[in-house]
């Protein structure tokens, strides 16, 4: 077609020609994928309105027999392969389910009813074959199923690092010898926030469910990285024990800034003399950041005591920032410290003068919103 | 010798045409595999866990506003509805001299707080400090300073008050969607290194709006805003998630997007004297990332976050592609420090070249080779039947890449409710080539020439329209 033409034309054409070629393929591969997505949230929303009141309903009662829920289900024998084939979509409707109940919720038929619908059977088969490795990992975190520990293994040490951590966060739920063995390892590779809002999430649902928390104070000893033993103190205060949260004052010593920041926070959890003693002891020494956080634990509970600490504070610091918290606090500590904090305020003026004018407007304003 | 001359002219054109043709299918590409990354991952769940969790992370909106007296209750009350459970919006009156504050004062219960202003960046003087005395606008903060003439300084007068540890960037005029704030903390989530991300922005001109909220998603009536929402699906969904996908972003467009606000403040904040501020940002984060060897990561995620509404008219057209292209020449004469050079990674090795060769000379040889094609003209120096041949084959890409990012963009669930409203910018694309981006193109050159003259630009107004009403 292009016999007489220069070979800039036919370079041209062959390269148009290729171009328009891989968007058509790369069209038809995200058309058809798009279809696929489509029929599947057509049947999806069939299934949803076929069965999703019972399976709610089964899942709100107590414990119940498996004839009751067969029952319940509307299944009866010869109706198992029907069901089978639903079980992507029943899994989806037992994830969301799960999700309006709130994390400590103990379903009691939980595990029979994904045994019946297929999931758990689908789930497995998944994890077997390697097929929607990382979907079907999250499904059952969400679902917190526990699986068989072998057929996590292929998946723990996983190149990928989101099905590794899918898989390590299922191993807590499932495993029964050590449920805690990739967790420190977990935190120490890839760090991310939403891997700590999951792990913490895990840990809220199996305290509640009465099984047993790690020992965060080895854990805090043995990793290099600083942030995992911050997040660990803070996860020693919503799930550690008392001797463990008595063992993070420790801490206070320790040379890692975000640790004793985390333990600092953590000081009015104590409320006892001693442990005020230690911050005020501290407080001297410290970068800037340190300093406010042992001001704003000092004020969380005892403001009163310490008036004449944050004068001292104030009067020392260089730090504006540091100077608005020992402010704050005092203006927050009524009595005295609201009499010092005014004292203060009728002798500045400039910079100073409005930085009191703003720390009374924004504590007024923020009591107005809240009556 | 002129003989010569045109050969390796035309030798040259050739290639850099036909380079440019392979890189946006290697794009396009790339940005089909960025896009189906994530998708991976249950948003319920994630929602979920983000929305009851103790270590949420707080975003700060932070948003310029100039003259906007008709639309900024209600842009203000579309980004006060986010469905976050962390963040604060953070509004600018940069200097206004319409009523934009007193709306911003009445309807949002806003009283004068003292505030002594820290300039962590550099701005124009601050002048005032507001927050509301009503529960429903507590995240508000109104910060009224004095104008400084470019949106950056407008930015940078917010950053020097927020709180949190990110914040979006956004303008008073754009809407966004619930979700946005969500959407774009993602990526935060699944990798600490992430510094910015940017979201999809598109057109609302035509869409129907009601105190912040879109009813009717429907295309312009009017050609320039529908050349530029198709301009900006191809840059977004094919442009920006192709070099997302192997982190050499170009760009996190100044209309939406979220950025690590320490990392902002190290680099100085926004540049007050620059015309492709958020270009200019998000080099210099790269920079000092690259500088001080901390991991880095820039993401475009392919969901639509904002609409805002586009120039409508060819004067307002013409002022910001102007500023665009003198914020382009500006840009390449303040980082050519930073370009071909290891140190800076891929911004040195890709994004800059990229940049200068395909954007920033893009103008320039057109030009030349329409100065060429009428010198051949003139001289019968055509080939006719090979050059129609050849724009035959350049016009058919061209129109099979924006039907491609059309279909895409329908399938995806689209920015407007009708089918047929994909119809008029398929036949914006098939007139683009003539109507638009020749307009474009000397724009572009006059913002270039600008830039070299030393001539004085501000931003000026947009003259929002606003959107219709319901």
């Amino acid at each position: 077609m292009f016999a007489g033409l220069s070979w800039q034309i036919h370079v041209a054409y062959f390269i148009v020609t290729s171009s328009i070629l891989a968007m058509l393929i790369l069209g038809v591969i995200f058309a058809r994928r798009v279809h696929r997505r489509r029929k599947k949230e057509k049947r999806q929303r069939e299934v949803c309105k076929q069965h999703k009141e019972s399976i709610r309903q089964i899942m709100q009662s107590g414990e119940l027999g498996e004839a009751e829920i067969r029952t319940r289900l509307g299944l009866h024998n010869g109706d198992y392969r029907k069901f089978r084939k639903d079980a992507p979509h029943f899994l989806q409707i037992l994830v969301n389910l799960r999700i309006e109940a709130s994390e400590a919720a103990y379903i009691p038929n939980l595990v029979k009813l994904s045994t019946l619908l297929g999931v758990r059977e689908l789930a497995e088969n998944n994890l077997l074959k390697g097929r929607d490795v990382f979907e079907t990992l999250q499904a059952l975190t969400m679902l917190q199923l526990p699986v068989t520990e072998g057929k996590l293994a292929n998946y723990v040490n996983h190149k990928n690092r989101e099905i590794r951590m899918m898989s390590r966060l299922m191993f807590m739920i499932s495993s029964t010898s050590d449920p805690y063995k990739y967790l420190l390892d977990e935190l120490n590779d890839s760090p991310s926030h939403l891997k700590r809002m999951l792990l913490h999430y895990i840990l809220g649902w199996k305290q509640s469910q009465g099984m047993q928390m790690p020992s965060f104070i080895p854990l805090i000893e043995k990793t290099p990285r600083d942030a995992t033993a911050a997040f660990l103190i803070d996860e020693i205060t919503f799930y550690g024990t008392d001797e463990e949260r008595q063992a993070t004052r420790h801490f206070l010593s320790t040379d890692n800034p975000l640790c004793k920041t985390a333990v600092i926070r953590k000081a009015p959890l104590f409320d006892d003399d001693d442990t005020y003693r230690r911050l005020r002891d501290l407080y001297p020494h410290q970068p800037e950041e340190i300093k406010r956080a042992i001001l704003h634990s000092l004020a969380a509970r005892r403001a009163d005591e310490h008036t004449a600490f944050f004068r001292q504070c104030y009067h020392d610091s260089f730090s504006r920032e540091t100077k608005e918290v020992a402010l704050r606090c005092l203006y927050i500590s009524e009595g005295t410290g609201r009499r010092e904090f005014e004292m203060i305020r009728q002798n500045s003026k400039g910079e100073e003068r409005t930085l009191m004018d703003k720390i009374d407007s924004m504590e007024l304003l923020n009591t107005l919103l809240k009556l | 010798m002129l003989n010569n001359i045109l050969f390796f002219y035309g030798f040259l054109v050739f290639f850099y045409s036909m380079t440019l043709i392979v890189l946006y299918v290697v794009l396009l590409i790339m940005a089909y595999r960025e896009a189906n990354y994530n998708q991976r991952w249950d948003k319920t769940y994630v929602r979920n866990t983000v929305g009851t969790s103790p270590f949420t992370i707080g975003v700060s909106i932070v948003a310029g506003a100039y003259n906007e007296e008709n639309t900024i209750v209600e842009n203000v009350r579309s980004l006060l509805s986010q469905h976050y459970s962390t963040f604060e919006v953070v509004i600018v009156n940069d200097g206004s001299t319409d009523d934009t504050l007193q709306n911003m004062i009445e309807y949002f219960d806003l009283v004068e707080i003292p505030y002594d202003y820290v300039y962590k960046v550099y701005c124009k003087p601050f002048r005032r400090l507001f927050k509301s005395t009503n529960p429903l606008y507590e995240r508000l903060t109104v910060v009224d300073k004095e104008n400084g003439g470019t949106k950056a300084d407008a930015i940078n007068g917010g950053l020097n008050v927020i709180q949190y540890p990110y914040f979006i960037n956004t303008d008073a005029d754009c809407l966004l969607s619930k979700d946005a704030i969500y959407q774009c903390i993602f990526p935060v989530l699944l990798d600490e290194r992430v510094i910015a991300v940017s979201g999809i922005m598109s057109m609302s001109n035509g869409f129907q709006v009601e105190e912040g909220e879109i009813f009717a998603y429907q295309p312009s009536k009017r050609l320039f805003p529908l050349f530029q929402d198709l301009e900006y699906k191809r840059s977004f969904l094919i442009g920006k998630m192709g070099w997302s996908r192997i982190n050499a972003m170009t760009n996190v467009s100044g209309g939406y997007g979220l950025f690590k606000t320490d990392v902002v403040i190290a680099s100085g904040g926004y540049s007050y004297d620059s015309f492709a501020e958020d270009m200019d940002m998000l080099w210099r984060m790269i920079a000092y990332c690259c500088d001080f060897g901390k991991p880095y990561k820039v993401v475009q995620i392919p969901h639509t976050c904002c609409w805002t509404e586009g120039p409508a008219t060819f004067h307002t057209l013409r002022r910001q592609r102007r500023r665009w292209g003198r914020g382009l020449i500006q840009l390449m004469v303040k980082h050519r420090g930073l370009a071909f050079r290891r140190r800076y990674k891929r911004l040195g090795l890709i994004t800059i070249p990229y940049e200068f060769f395909f954007e920033f000379l893009a103008p320039l040889i057109e030009i030349t080779g329409i100065a060429v094609i009428f010198y051949l003209l003139f001289t019968g120096g055509i080939n006719w039947i090979g050059f129609l041949v050849l724009f035959l084959a350049i016009y058919l890409f061209s129109i099979l890449l924006s039907g491609f990012i059309i279909t895409y963009d329908y399938i995806q669930g689209g920015s407007y409710d009708k089918l047929g409203s994909y119809f008029k910018l398929l036949l914006a694309a098939m007139l683009e080539p003539f109507l638009y981006h020749p307009l474009i193109t000397l724009f572009s050159l006059i913002g270039y020439g600008g830039y070299l003259v030393g001539a004085r630009a501000v931003w000026g107004d947009m003259q929002h329209r606003g959107a219709s009403k319901k």
